[in-house]
């Protein structure tokens, strides 16, 4: 009993101690090259596809924006009843910690591109208190967002008369490194998933290449 | 002859005490059931302290709206409220869509949540 116990403080101690390191989420392919007669094996991680909407302010928005930025993804709709305004609680309560922050960004898709138009985000984010140029609401064809939700972030939209608001969708919070590499996924309807995003961020942002 | 009016006057008053006492119990039992409805029904935009959204959602509690038109909030969970507003010197004008599936008896018990304990307004409970 006393040894197990030991045990188990060594273990929290080992894992508990070194820097934590977030995993990177998706599928990877192997790549092998023949570096110096020898055998190299490399591993090549998913990323976020190229992708074209337009923000706000009705500037495009692509590839190009989030460049060497670390940013929190996130999918609604501007008339969601159900889970989307305590998603957006969350997610200012983490951009008012990272207001400035010119390596932190903030994209904000919205499913619902029929009714959230440049006007209807632009009012959305002015309401909200959101900088344009760090916290972007986008939008654009329907097809192409709900394809970048699905492929690029794992992300679930998908009208549905059922649902309320009529949309069914995650209420995930996607944290992306510098490379375009999805790195955790948070409940954004839970504070406590909230504090955990802020934590992560930093070890991204403390993260070396 | 004293003893049994003494006797008379103690039970008149457990009587009106555990009157009261009840109507109490049925006060705290909605204020209850009305925080479970306003948690599931309008905390997300509202929030559970009642105090809104940036200029998205505006505030339940302390708000001069409501202290304005305490009867309206029945209609406003029943049938959603639209175009601009002014709650507490700040203009809100998003879509609220009105709640579906709530009674009237639930609709009661959420309005007197908000009233009781976001505003105060207790004397609108006796009705
Ligand atoms: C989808 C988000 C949402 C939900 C859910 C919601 N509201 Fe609202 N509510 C709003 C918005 C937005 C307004 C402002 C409407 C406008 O601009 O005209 C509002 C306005 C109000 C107002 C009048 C303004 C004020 O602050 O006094 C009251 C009262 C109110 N809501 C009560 C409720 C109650 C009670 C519930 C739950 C049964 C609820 N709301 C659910 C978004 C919501």
């Amino acid at each position: 009993m006393k040894k197990l116990s030991i045990l188990i403080l060594i273990t929290i101690f080992i894992f508990g101690c070194g820097n934590k390191k977030l995993p990177i989420l998706g599928e990877r392919a192997v790549d092998i090259k023949i570096i110096d007669g020898k055998e190299v094996v490399d591993s090549i991680y998913s990323t976020v596809p190229n992708f074209s909407l337009i923000n706000q302010d009705g500037k495009v928005t692509n590839e190009n924006t989030i460049k060497d930025k670390i940013y929190v993804a996130d999918f609604f709709f501007v008339t969601c009843p159900t889970i989307c305004p305590r998603m957006k609680k969350n997610l200012l309560t983490i951009y008012k910690k990272y207001e400035g922050n010119p390596n932190v960004l903030f994209l904000s898709h919205t499913i619902d591109p029929d009714h959230d138009s440049v006007s209807v985000l632009n009012d959305f984010a002015n309401r909200l208190g959101a900088n344009s140029k760090q916290w972007l609401f986008l939008t654009g064809n329907r097809d192409s967002i709900y394809q970048l939700a699905a492929k690029g972030y794992y992300a679930t939209a998908l009208p549905d008369s059922t649902e309320p608001g009529g949309y069914v969708h995650s209420g995930g919070l996607i944290l992306v490194d510098k490379k375009r590499r999805v790195r955790g996924i948070y409940d954004g309807t839970s504070e406590k998933d909230a504090d955990v995003l802020i934590t992560d961020i930093e070890i991204l942002l403390n993260e070396k290449e | 002859m004293k003893k049994s009016s003494i006797l008379l006057c103690l039970f008149c008053f457990i009587f009106i005490a555990s009157c009261i006492e009840n109507q109490f119990q049925n006060a705290t039992v909605n204020l209850a059931s009305g925080y479970q409805l306003y948690e599931k029904n309008c905390s997300n935009c509202h929030q559970t302290d009642g105090s809104g959204l940036a200029k998205l959602y505006p505030p339940l509690l302390n708000a001069d709206y409501i202290k304005n038109n305490p009867t309206a909030i029945d209609s406003i969970i029943k049938y959603g409220q639209k175009g601009s507003i002014i709650v507490n010197g700040i203009e809100y004008n998003i879509p609220m869509p009105g709640v579906k599936n709530l009674s009237d008896f639930e609709i009661k018990q959420i309005a007197s949540y908000v009233l009781i304990k976001f505003n105060k307004l207790d004397s609108l409970l006796i009705q």
